[in-house]
């Protein structure tokens, strides 16, 4: 075994760890991520709301349109704060001057924007026409130092809000790829002015405008989705009925004939037919009526009472709030009719059903501890969440960007519009209290 | 079963034929590359260090690189150098951004300071202080606390200037790796895996950047925080 002076044992043992320690080096060769010596994690960002500076407008030429431009500056800052995306840089802090410093992005110095903490900059000029002006306006990311894009738009001086909430939701699609809600209006019932309930609508510069005089109970507004007129229930005279009121005429026409109550109308997606609750007979179902031919289809049939119908954006299903197991609930059915599948489960009564323009949720008001709170649900069906706690909170309507949802806010006998993100995280008052406003309903964005 | 035991492994054949001195040779020349082998591997230094292997994604450009070095897919997230600016005083004085401070002290930008960080002071991160403790013990937990005050600091300091506007409750999360020199600076800041959506990316990117200086790392940790990985998730606590 030793006849050549080397164990053969010790060779063999030498070539098996020599097998060994090659298949060792093998797998530590094979590229691995090498682990960091120091690891964390970070759950939420700090901040959620961008620190943003909204320059006031350069004078570019033309007529001088100081108010105007100051009211367009206005009106974007105070939009970009109330979406709770932003937090707008107070004016008085900026550095750069802005009618000498220029607007494009080889003009600006950024770093007089960094020093105030702004990581996105509104920038831009106007020119004063005779009929009024033309902004043009561009977002930069601070820190890039680069433009994310830019509005041009004209118009006529009292139109400066307007050019500003369309620029506030540019701003908002810069941000985050979805613009905003704030190029849009909400139709709601007040008694404000009078003691009579009329339909009156809010827009984002703080304006209500009354749009009806019945003198009479008006409820239920809900927008046509072309934005140009609105369905509501009049009971003037002395039986409700649907009426839709053109906004660009203000001419009324009353869709429905029939005696009996009929209440809650709302237009299809693709505008052909309308659909609303109905009494008959003591039962109450929901129809949907062809405003052509004045005929109309029964929806569902129950002895339980049917109301609150809310369309899915596809047209393809209905929500509505039912009493059929009993204490009223959110149900969802598709839109020709059938069997209607139950969406809310927890509490007593849910009711005021309201689809997500995006599909992808409904809302609706549920009762706790006898006060209504806000509640959504995946539409595909799931767990409830409840946005709001304080007060008593009823009708939600979405915005179009589906980012929020306004709603009528009941505390210590007052009345007003409020609105809220979807994730509850922040309340903001939209309607004053000179009357007792309730039943919003937000419009789909303007047509430009 | 018990015979097969009995066997033991299978053994390799030798032919009788074969050179005596061939083997020695082999077996030799074995035991000489089985030593390298092992040096090698035993070795710390060699494998810790040898180059990250995970590609990034990005490579931001990084404060103190000259502007060419800049190789972005994203954008520069920190402007060229500048000469510094003097700025009148007394409009410097209203700078102050009225929100209140957050909890965790973050880093002012002086009006009149120049974002050219080159010889940017360090920030007052716990200083490290030299072990007093004549025990070993004490001197350990010292050198354990400060590391642990550091890493925190460094953790706060970037969720605080963290802004990112989206959903609180989409499932998003990217990991960003860097390492932070003596001095407080970051260096090879980039992305280990990326979220799917650059705007996220980016606002984690703009953290970690606007985060710097960070303060100079305890002494005897100089080396870990050399390397630093760091996830960060959409979904605040409590959400989802």
């Amino acid at each position: 075994m030793t006849s050549f002076g080397f164990p053969r044992d010790v060779a063999l043992l030498l070539i098996r760890a020599a097998a060994l320690l090659a298949l060792v080096a093998a797998v530590a060769g094979v590229p691995q991520p090498a682990r960091a010596q120091v690891r964390g994690e970070i759950l939420g960002p700090g901040r959620n709301r961008l620190p943003v500076a909204v320059a006031e407008l350069k004078w570019m030429g033309g007529l001088v349109r100081t108010a105007a431009a100051d009211r367009f500056r206005e009106q974007l800052a105070a939009d970009l704060e109330i979406s709770g995306l932003f937090h707008v840089i107070d004016a008085g802090a900026h550095i750069e001057d802005p009618q000498q410093a220029g607007i494009t992005r080889d003009e600006i110095d950024f770093d007089d924007w960094a020093a105030v903490g702004a990581l996105g900059l509104v920038r831009g000029g106007y020119r004063g026409t005779p009929e009024g002006l033309t902004v043009e306006v561009r977002f930069f990311d601070v820190a890039e130092r680069a433009s994310k894009g830019g509005r041009r738009l004209s118009g006529e001086t009292t139109s400066a809000t307007r050019m500003a909430h369309r620029m506030a939701d540019a701003v908002m699609e810069f941000v985050t790829g979805t613009p905003g809600p704030f190029d849009s209006r909400i139709a709601f019932v007040s008694n404000r002015g009078d003691h009579y309930r009329e339909i009156h609508m809010y827009s984002f510069d703080g304006k209500v405008e009354r749009l009806t005089r019945h003198r009479s109970v008006t409820m239920a507004p809900a927008w046509h989705p072309s934005v140009g007129s609105i369905l509501f229930t009049s009971f003037k005279d002395r039986h409700p009925a649907l009426y839709s009121l053109d906004l660009a005429t203000a001419q009324e026409q009353r869709l429905t004939t029939r005696f009996g109550v009929n209440v809650g109308g709302v237009w299809s997606p693709d505008r052909t037919s309308v659909v609303l609750a109905r009494e008959q007979a003591g039962n109450t179902d929901l129809y949907a009526l062809d405003p052509g031919t004045g005929e109309s289809r029964r929806l569902t049939r129950h002895w339980a009472i049917d109301v609150d119908p809310a369309w899915s954006p596809d047209g393809r299903q209905l929500a509505f709030c039912s009493s059929r197991s009993g204490t009223p609930q959110v149900y969802v059915m598709a839109a020709g009719g059938g069997e209607p599948r139950r969406v809310s489960f927890e509490g007593e009564y849910n009711s005021a059903p309201a689809w997500s323009p995006d599909g992808t949720t409904i809302a609706y008001a549920g009762q706790r501890q006898g006060r209504f709170q806000l509640f959504t649900v995946p539409a595909s069906g799931g767990s409830a969440r409840q946005l709001t706690f304080g007060g008593s909170n009823e009708d939600p309507a979405w915005s179009p960007d589906s980012r929020y949802l306004a709603f009528t806010h009941r505390r210590s006998g007052k009345a007003s519009i409020y609105m809220t993100d979807v994730h509850g995280r922040r309340l903001e008052q939209l309607t004053d209290e000179k009357g007792d406003d309730s039943s919003p309903n937000w419009s789909p964005r303007r047509p430009r | 079963m018990s015979e097969e035991r009995g066997q033991g492994p299978p053994r390799i054949a030798f032919k009788d034929g074969l050179e005596p001195e061939l083997l020695r040779a082999l077996a030799l020349s074995l035991g000489v590359h089985i030593a390298a082998i092992a040096g090698i591997v035993a070795w710390p230094g060699l494998v810790a260090s040898s180059p990250t292997v995970t590609a990034p994604v990005y490579t931001v450009a990084l404060v103190t690189a000259p502007k060419d070095s800049a190789i972005l897919s994203i954008g520069p997230l920190s402007k060229p150098a500048r000469a510094p600016k003097a700025r009148p005083e007394p409009k410097t004085r209203r700078l102050v951004d009225p929100t209140p401070a957050p909890k965790v002290a973050l880093k002012k930008i002086p009006a009149s300071k120049p974002k050219a960080r080159a010889p940017a002071p360090p920030k007052k991160i716990r200083p490290a202080a030299p072990a007093p403790a004549p025990v070993a013990k004490a001197a350990a937990e010292t050198r354990a606390l400060e590391f642990v005050s550091y890493y925190e600091q460094m953790l706060d300091n970037i969720k605080s200037r963290w802004v990112w506007v989206g959903s609180p409750e989409e499932d998003l999360a990217v990991t960003v790796r860097f390492g932070i020199t003596e001095s407080g600076e970051l260096s090879s800041l980039r992305l280990v895996s990326t979220s799917g959506d650059s705007r996220f990316d980016r606002s984690v990117l703009v953290a970690v950047d606007s985060a710097a200086p960070l303060g100079s790392p305890p002494p005897a940790y100089r080396r870990e925080f050399a390397d630093v990985e760091i996830v960060f998730k959409a979904e605040e606590l409590g959400r989802r």
